[in-house]
């Protein structure tokens, strides 16, 4: 006959082997990172995998620049930088030697005077003649961003307070200047009186000439007449200056937002 | 009505060179760039996260199981007339801890009937044998619930276990991928956000993976802990049923 003790022992005794529902977990999690290896790249970031990494992305429209109540644009700031002057090209300003003294003369009372001759001058003699000014160093506007610690507002093309508005970080492009004067020839042709709020992704491509080509709508509004307010914008402007000779590639691929408020 | 002195234009250039910096990439090519202290980190998360979830499936398969073969048994126990056609089918229902329970009681009822009957069945025995001491019976009682509430629990502890480290070891991960991104900011002297921000990123997945480990460890930890109150209480009533019928009948 079985005691109490020896039913309870047998009963503690039995435990099951997990050895099956582990193997099922690392199954399971095996499979969860073989998901993760073939996720679409930008699904835990948010990015639009269509929009490619290396084009240059403005923006119309946003918040308000300075002139409109804003901040002003602390950021990148263009800094003025010298123009190093060749060593070639600079002048040597070479001292003149000292004129030597007059010999020390003693005045002989009621010597005969010269007679006096009206010589007519015809042409300054050589040694009055002015000599040009040396050229030293001088300032131009440069492109390097002034690194003030501040983010944010303005575009550094917003500089005197046009207005302009947003964020922004020209990261490696060298010439924003040359942006914002592109920016400026489509805004001028962009009717933003939509009546409808939204914004229009467009993307196109500046050749080295400035003319406007590839010019594609990326991601709509949902109102076709936001839409071709945006397109035609772009096609009206058809040509910008010619890219600044600065700028390494052929062509500039460009994301431009129209925002409607 | 806005003018057209109120556009704004926003440049927004980082993504060029963004590629270059590596700041793109799918989660696993972010893993594969990081440290080995943060790869450890991520196999130790890995590894609790796999034992948790299979302590889960393993409990819940079981107690689903237990449960069936708990209802089958309070069936086959209140329709029979003796102890002993109860105790035949506990054979077939050995993982319903009411069995660990009532076999307890029948041994320890068998124990003390059989001084005063010459064997047979207890409960059917004739002249009527009376129980010598009731306590011990309630006793016996109480030691199995104990030892099947033991088994019942057996194992989930490391649910809360892995609930409550996890976060903290995948916050462990992300400081020293931070702090490793810090030394690297003092190496290079750059402080520009394309520099700063991929490490940083690249530490957080330690974080988020501990989460991932710690979230349904949380989940089953509070479902299974839920369940094991309910068979202890099953386990209480059926006791205190045992010990009414052994009073009716042996006293």
């Amino acid at each position: 006959m079985e005691s109490t003790t020896d039913v309870l022992r047998a009963r503690a005794a039995g435990h099951e082997s997990l050895a099956r529902t582990y193997l099922v977990s690392l199954g399971g999690h095996v499979l969860l990172v073989a998901v993760l290896l073939f996720f679409p790249t930008g699904f835990f970031s948010g990015a639009d995998p269509e929009i490619r990494a290396d084009v240059m992305t403005i923006s119309l429209g946003g918040a308000l620049g300075p002139s409109q109540g804003g901040e002003t644009a602390l950021a990148a700031q263009p800094v003025q930088e010298v123009i190093p002057v060749d060593e070639a090209d600079q002048d040597v300003w070479v001292q003149p030697p000292a004129p030597a003294p007059p010999e020390e003369t003693i005045a002989v009372p009621d010597a005969p005077r010269m007679p006096s001759r009206d010589i007519p001058v015809e042409s300054a003699p050589e040694e009055a003649r002015g000599s040009t000014p040396t050229k030293g160093p001088e300032l131009r506007q440069g492109t390097a961003l002034a690194d003030t610690g501040a983010r944010g507002l303005g575009t550094g093309l917003s500089a005197g307070g046009l207005g302009f508005g947003g964020d922004l970080d020209i990261g490696d492009f060298c010439c924003p200047e040359y942006l914002s004067v592109m920016s400026n020839l489509i805004r001028r042709r962009w009717n933003d009186q939509q009546q409808q709020r939204g914004a229009v992704v467009m993307k196109f491509t500046v050749q080295r000439d400035g003319t406007l080509t590839d010019i594609v709508r990326q991601t709509g509004s949902g109102y076709l007449a936001l839409d071709l307010s945006a397109e035609r914008a772009l096609r009206a402007t058809a040509r910008v200056p010619p890219l600044p000779n600065k700028f390494a590639g052929d062509h500039l691929p460009v994301n431009l937002t129209f925002e409607y408020h | 009505m806005r003018t057209l002195g109120y556009y704004a234009i926003a440049l927004q250039a980082q993504a060029i060179g963004a590629s270059e910096t590596g700041a793109g990439g799918s989660v696993v090519e972010w893993v594969a760039r990081s440290t080995p202290l943060s790869k450890t980190v991520l196999l130790i998360l890995f590894l609790f996260s796999v034992a948790s979830w299979g302590i889960a499936l393993h409990k819940l398969w079981e107690y689903r199981r237990l449960e069936r073969q708990t209802s089958s048994f309070l069936d086959v126990f209140r329709r029979s007339k003796k102890f002993s056609e109860v105790q035949s089918v506990c054979r077939s229902l050995v993982h319903s801890p009411l069995v660990g329970v009532f076999q307890a009681g029948y041994a320890e009822l068998n124990t003390q009937l059989h001084h005063d009957a010459d064997g047979g069945d207890p409960a059917a025995g004739s002249p009527r044998p009376t129980l010598r001491s009731f306590d011990a019976l309630d006793r016996a009682l109480l030691r199995a619930s104990s030892v099947e509430a033991n088994k019942l629990e057996h194992r989930v502890y490391l649910l809360a276990t892995t609930a409550s480290l996890t976060p903290f070891i995948g916050l462990f991960g992300t400081v020293m991928g931070i702090v490793g991104a810090f030394q690297a900011i003092g190496t290079t002297g750059s402080t520009e956000l394309s520099v700063i921000a991929t490490p940083i990123g690249e530490s957080l997945i330690a974080t988020a993976a501990g989460l991932f480990a710690a979230i349904p460890a949380v989940y089953f930890y509070n479902h299974l802990t839920n369940r094991i109150k309910i068979h202890l209480s099953t386990m209480e009533d059926f006791s205190l049923e045992f010990l009414n019928i052994a009073e009716r009948n042996f006293t």
